[in-house]
């Protein structure tokens, strides 16, 4: 098993640098550089400017070049400097990753809390008005874009009910701590996270569900269930971990997706989180700002495959690695 | 036949009923605490919105449009503004130098005609620490600004001044001297930096690229009182979230400001703001908020639920036209480009889709700036008219082809039509206008581009052969070089700089651009003009559409608020707004 996480985890590490190289080689090419598009903004751009801003930043060099000087001030542990904000990066991204791994996170948490038990549920009663209504709500939940539901919650909650703040991180101008901190930002986070557990729950209730109908079915339950074990046994340990396997697959992808996931409701929010930062840092070419999303995002996602492939290790003893 | 099992009652219902019922228990605690409602506007606090981001406030440094909406407010060191009414006023400067009083004067050197100024900063002006604002600060704002190590934008200010000297005996005066006498000269001078703060830290890392960037206190120390110089400084800045601004107790200007603090918030989606100003979480919508679309439906909501904000259409200086790429054979002859004119009803489109609240464009002036004129003789003007238009085409040499769409020398006329995706209010435009044009025989392609590949390659680089639709956002008396003199044409040459994107070369718009730079007698830049908006007119290098409203939305309990049509927004008034005690809104 140690051979089997070391030899991973060192691939890892290739994969991880090849693709950045591949990402920063693809952010390059596309069209318009930033110094092209502060010249659109702005018609008293002189060439001079132009070529002075062009050697300032360093897009006068070659791709390979730029990539180099990336991956050493980056190895150096300097991750640089925003083009667009002007501060530098660890300034700008430290507060908003944690902003959104929280958002991402508690969302994740929630909605298998919610859609596992529903799942069971669902399947084992398979064919009930339950399971009907579970089916309906997941497909609805599936259905429901994020931006058009958070505006919905917001006219709700907001705007209606005036119960939650209409969007925001936490109230701004005000030295909150302890239970006050938490409360806070608790209200402004209970939204996006409602809506971002309704998007994902509907995913891992049909995920369940499915998973469960069809270990319900083997023979090993069949033998469990004559050898006289009660029922509440059968499912919890004998059908539930044997149906976690597709569960802990498609989590492992989830949570490889939690800093570019979010966008659209960090967006509808006004949430300061990673997402937007990023999707702007790439239209606005904002090298430094992109790649160092860009390796968490890969990172995060070669992390979370390894745990899943741990974990079949353990859900299903069958399953071994050498 | 066996007999199903209900495995669910092995399940412990009750737990799962539990946990539901501790999930609602836990949102309703939450929601415990009322939000915003009710909050009530006051003189304490005023919470503006916007939908764009902002960088940190380095007057220097800082583009965004945000950024300079807020320098408004916390600097007030430029030496000159223009005001609301478009008037040139002195700002940190006690007056604006001339030729007649004698603070400007013209001289020649080595057969160049320069010109040295001086300039007198207000004696009360001074930093939010205290420190007088002095004619060292601007010279050492223009030390920075002329480093290649320092990424400002464009170097104007500091490349055509050639020596800056400040005066020993008095230093908040100094002098200047321009490399070339141009009557805006008064225009081209930097925003000081405070010296006694960031004079080490250039020191320290003004020779490394983006050092002194980096490492300046507007970064690394942004709610240092000593950096601002307005009536308002920065209290906190958190970048992508809001800024915070209180009132500067070292103000030095006549008007000391009522309302205490100001909070701008950054709210990228345009519903969800709205949402923000209607649930009270914000109060005001700057003029970076709202679409037109949703600006006139919001109005209409203001109306019918009788809510205490008003909308407000300032008719700007920003000019939305068409530019057609004058290298394509199809639009050589000026008479296709003057019939394309006629064949668009501006005055239908701005009534069809603005409401009216958006102002049919003549040429790229804008009628508040100085040097507009609309005189039958100068300007040429284009009524809708498709009998004109297919006359005028007809005259071109092009025919009806088979297709039914008109023909030059067996050549279609169809255009690709590009523009900003994604821009609800120009894909409107574009649907409006391609339909017209189809009625004179006019085939169009609309073929959009996000706006990074659309200014950045498109127009930048000039990769389209047909039409591009955009703006431009002037100021009165802004030098038309940049955007239509033939050196400005971008190409590999010249690194692909200048905003000519047309290709239009006219010798007399050249020389008159040269003539317009130097005349320092206003009356003499409009006769000038004259000719360029004459040349303009005629050979319709770009399609005049409409100058575009900027739009803000204010609570009807504010008052002091002077929206501007040009890029010195309302916040260079900023210690003027009030809310009026007798007329608080309860939102």
């Amino acid at each position: 098993m140690w051979n089997f996480i070391i030899r991973r985890l060192f691939l890892s590490v290739v994969v991880l640098i090849v693709i950045s190289f591949l990402s920063y080689a693809l952010m390059a090419l596309m069209p318009g550089d930033p110094v092209q598009e502060m010249l659109a903004s702005n018609p008293r751009m002189r060439v001079e400017d132009v070529e002075r801003l062009r050697k300032l930043y360093g897009l006068d060099l070659p791709i390979y070049e730029r990539y180099y000087n990336w991956l050493s001030d980056t190895l150096r542990g300097d991750l640089g400097y925003s083009r667009t904000y002007k501060v530098p990066v660890t300034e700008i991204m430290g507060e908003r990753i944690a902003n959104t791994a929280v958002l991402s996170v508690s969302a994740l948490l929630l909605s298998l809390l919610l859609a596992v038990p529903i799942g069971i549920i669902s399947a084992l009663r398979n064919g009930t008005r339950f399971d009907y209504v579970a089916n309906l709500i997941s497909f609805a939940g599936q259905s429901l874009p994020p931006f058009w539901l958070g505006i919905m919650l917001i006219m709700v909650f907001a705007e209606w009910l005036q119960l939650l703040p209409a969007g925001g991180t936490m109230t701004i101008g005000t030295e909150l701590t302890g239970i006050e901190f938490i409360l806070d930002r608790l209200r402004y986070i209970s939204l996006p996270v409602l809506v971002f557990t309704i998007s994902q729950m509907a995913v891992y209730v049909r995920f369940t569900r499915g998973a469960m109908i069809e270990v319900m079915r083997q023979d090993y339950i069949r033998t469990a269930r004559a050898k006289g074990l009660g029922e509440r046994r059968v499912v919890t340990v004998h059908a539930f971990r044997n149906a976690l396997i597709p569960l802990v697959t498609i989590v492992a992808i989830a949570m490889g997706n939690v800093f570019g996931g979010a966008i659209i409701t960090e967006q509808v929010f006004a949430y300061q989180g990673v997402g937007k930062l990023v999707y702007e840092a790439i239209i606005g070419n904002d090298f430094r700002v992109a790649m160092v999303a860009f390796n968490l995002t890969i990172a995060a996602v070669l992390i979370m495959n390894l745990i899943a492939d741990i974990s079949y290790a353990f859900l299903d003893p069958r399953i071994a690695y050498k | 036949m066996t007999t199903e099992r209900n495995p669910l009652s092995a399940l412990s219902r009750k737990t799962f009923l539990a946990s539901m019922i501790m999930l609602a228990a836990a949102g309703t605690a939450l929601v415990g605490a009322p939000a915003q409602a009710g909050r009530e506007l006051t003189n304490s606090e005023l919470r503006m919105g916007t939908t764009q981001e902002f960088e940190n406030l380095n007057p220097i440094i800082a583009i965004m449009v945000v950024s300079t909406y807020l320098l408004g407010a916390v600097d007030r060191t430029e030496v000159v503004y223009l005001d609301a009414n478009n008037q040139w006023q002195p700002q940190a400067a006690e007056r604006i130098p001339t030729l007649e009083n004698g603070d400007a004067v013209k001289f020649t050197d080595k057969g160049v005609e320069k010109i040295k100024v001086t300039w007198r900063i207000r004696k009360e002006a001074r930093w939010g620490d205290g420190k007088p604002l002095t004619g060292n600060d601007y010279k050492f704002g223009w030390t920075v600004g002329s480093s290649d190590k320092v990424s400002v934008p464009t170097r104007d200010f500091y490349t055509d001044i050639e020596n800056f000297e400040v005066d020993k005996s008095n230093p908040k005066n100094f002098t200047v001297t321009y490399k070339k006498a141009r009557w805006d000269f008064f225009k081209i001078m930097t925003r000081a930096l405070p010296e006694h703060l960031e004079g080490a830290v250039f020191a320290k890392f003004g020779s490394q690229p983006e050092g002194y960037d980096r490492n300046s206190k507007y970064t690394t120390d942004a709610a240092n009182k000593g950096l601002y110089s307005g009536p308002y400084r920065v209290a906190q800045i958190k970048l992508g979230s809001h800024v915070e601004l209180v009132r500067n107790e070292n103000w030095w200007g006549p008007t000391k400001p009522t309302i205490e603090k100001i909070l701008l918030r950054l709210i990228p989606n345009s519903a969800t703001l709205e949402s923000n100003l209607v649930s009270g979480n914000i109060d005001y919508i700057m003029t970076v908020g709202l679409s037109l679309d949703e600006a006139i439906a919001f109005e209409n909501r203001v109306k019918s639920e009788k809510l205490p904000y008003v909308v407000d259409f300032i008719d700007s200086q920003i000019f939305e036209h068409i530019d057609l790429n004058l290298d394509n054979p199809l639009f050589k002859d000026p008479r296709t480009r003057q019939a394309l004119l006629h064949a668009i009803d501006r005055e239908g489109l701005t009534q069809a889709l603005f409401k009216g609240k958006q102002k049919v464009a003549q040429h790229f002036i804008h009628p508040s700036d100085p040097w507009f004129t609309d005189a039958p003789g100068v300007v040429a003007k284009y009524e809708y008219s498709p009998r004109k238009a297919r006359s005028l085409l007809t005259a071109a040499g092009f025919v009806k082809g088979p297709s039914g769409f008109l023909e030059l020398n067996g050549k279609p006329f169809k255009i690709v039509f590009q523009t900003t995706a994604g821009n609800k209010v120009r894909e409107n435009v574009q649907v409006f206008i391609k339909n017209q044009l189809a009625q004179v025989g006019v085939d169009v392609e609309i073929k959009n581009q996000p706006a990074k590949v659309f200014f950045g390659d498109i127009a930048g680089k000039r990769k389209f052969d047909g039409m591009i639709m955009y703006a431009w956002t002037s100021s009165s008396e802004t030098d038309p070089t940049q955007t239509y003199a033939t050196s400005s044409i971008p190409s590999a040459k010249n690194s692909w700089a200048g905003s000519n994107y047309m290709g239009w070369s006219n010798a007399k718009v050249d020389k008159a651009i040269t003539e317009v730079n130097a005349a320092f007698s206003l009356d003499k830049r409009k006769e000038i003009m004259k000719t360029i908006l004459s040349e303009y007119t005629r050979e319709l290098p770009s399609l005049p559409l409409y100058y575009r409203a900027s739009i803000t939305v204010l609570p009807a309990a504010l008052t002091g608020v002077k929206t501007t049509s040009h890029q010195y927004s309302e916040t260079y008034a900023i210690e003027n707004w009030r809310v009026k005690t007798d007329q608080l809104s309860k939102k």
